[in-house]
């Protein structure tokens, strides 16, 4: 490949990277404004974590399902070649950014407990989203190609292992009395924000993270 | 694993998205394998073989050579 298309290729991951940095940040700080404000506890810490944790969720979600059902909108920022990767592709995008959004609303819903909504309510739906994430992945699962199917091998040995180091370390510190135990909240959040980190590096080590 | 799946689907004159409709897999699939980015499992590189009516080696070049040869 020559100097000028890589050139090229990282001014728009660069670009892209930015658009999504402004759109992110827009949104987490309207949603932070009119939602997470007036019905959140923000000063617990693990409440903000997971606060934030399902708006990027939630955002990832909705940013990829929009490539699902706006195709031509959806290659001028998702890493594909063109609009009709994103329509070849769409059943399968589609349940991926359902899985997400699904993963954004269930931790959303555990945050929001205690304040705007009850305990029982939030049972309520967070099992709907827990249940709705299991049907959807398996349904999703099917129509993995080997090169996906590989993807998500290596996330899950990446999330495995950052699980350990991180929160396996962090309990048996905590277990020893070095540190205080992060609360149930903060646990689910860090188990679902590692999760979401192991998949970037899985696919980043691929060198699937720059624009083709 | 250096390969020449580029020129076989470029020699047929098939675009990434084709080649991928016909092995049954993602055309994210075939750029990563072309871009070095993916190595395929052995049925899918039978397949290609096959599609190309070229032996695994002539795709797929491998420079490892066993110890003493």
């Amino acid at each position: 490949m020559s100097a000028t298309m890589d050139a090229k290729k990282l001014r728009v991951m660069l670009w892209r990277m930015l658009a999504g940095a402004v759109v992110g940040g827009a949104a987490s700080l309207l949603f932070f404004k009119f939602v997470a404000e007036p019905n959140m506890d923000l000063k617990d810490p693990s409440v903000l974590l997971a606060a934030a944790c399902g708006i990027v969720y939630l955002l990832i979600g909705l940013m990829v399902g929009l490539g699902a059902v706006a195709p031509k909108t959806g290659a001028h920022f998702l890493n594909v070649e063109d609009a009709e990767e994103l329509r070849e592709e769409r059943q399968k995008i589609g349940t991926s950014s359902f899985a997400c959004v699904l993963i954004g609303i269930f931790v959303l819903v555990l945050a929001l407990a205690g304040g705007a909504i009850g305990s029982r309510t939030a049972l309520v739906v967070a099992t709907a989203c827990l249940v709705g994430i299991l049907a959807v992945t398996v349904a999703g699962a099917k129509r993995y190609d080997e090169l996906t199917r590989q993807l998500a091998v290596e996330a899950s040995a990446w999330g495995f292992y950052a699980t350990l180091v991180v929160l396996g370390g962090w309990a048996a510190l905590a277990h020893l009395g070095f540190v205080a135990w992060v609360s149930p909240l903060a646990f689910v959040a860090l188990l679902i924000f590692l999760q979401l980190l192991t998949a970037f590096i899985a696919v980043g080590r691929r060198g699937m993270l720059m624009p083709r | 694993m250096e390969n020449r799946l580029k020129h076989f689907r470029e020699d047929r004159g098939w675009s990434q998205g084709e080649l991928a409709k016909r092995l049954g897999v993602s055309r994210q699939t075939i750029n990563c394998v072309e871009t070095d980015k993916y190595d395929p499992s052995l049925p899918l590189a039978m397949r290609m073989a096959k599609l190309f009516a070229v032996t695994v080696d002539q795709i797929f070049i491998d420079h490892w050579k066993p110890e003493g040869q």
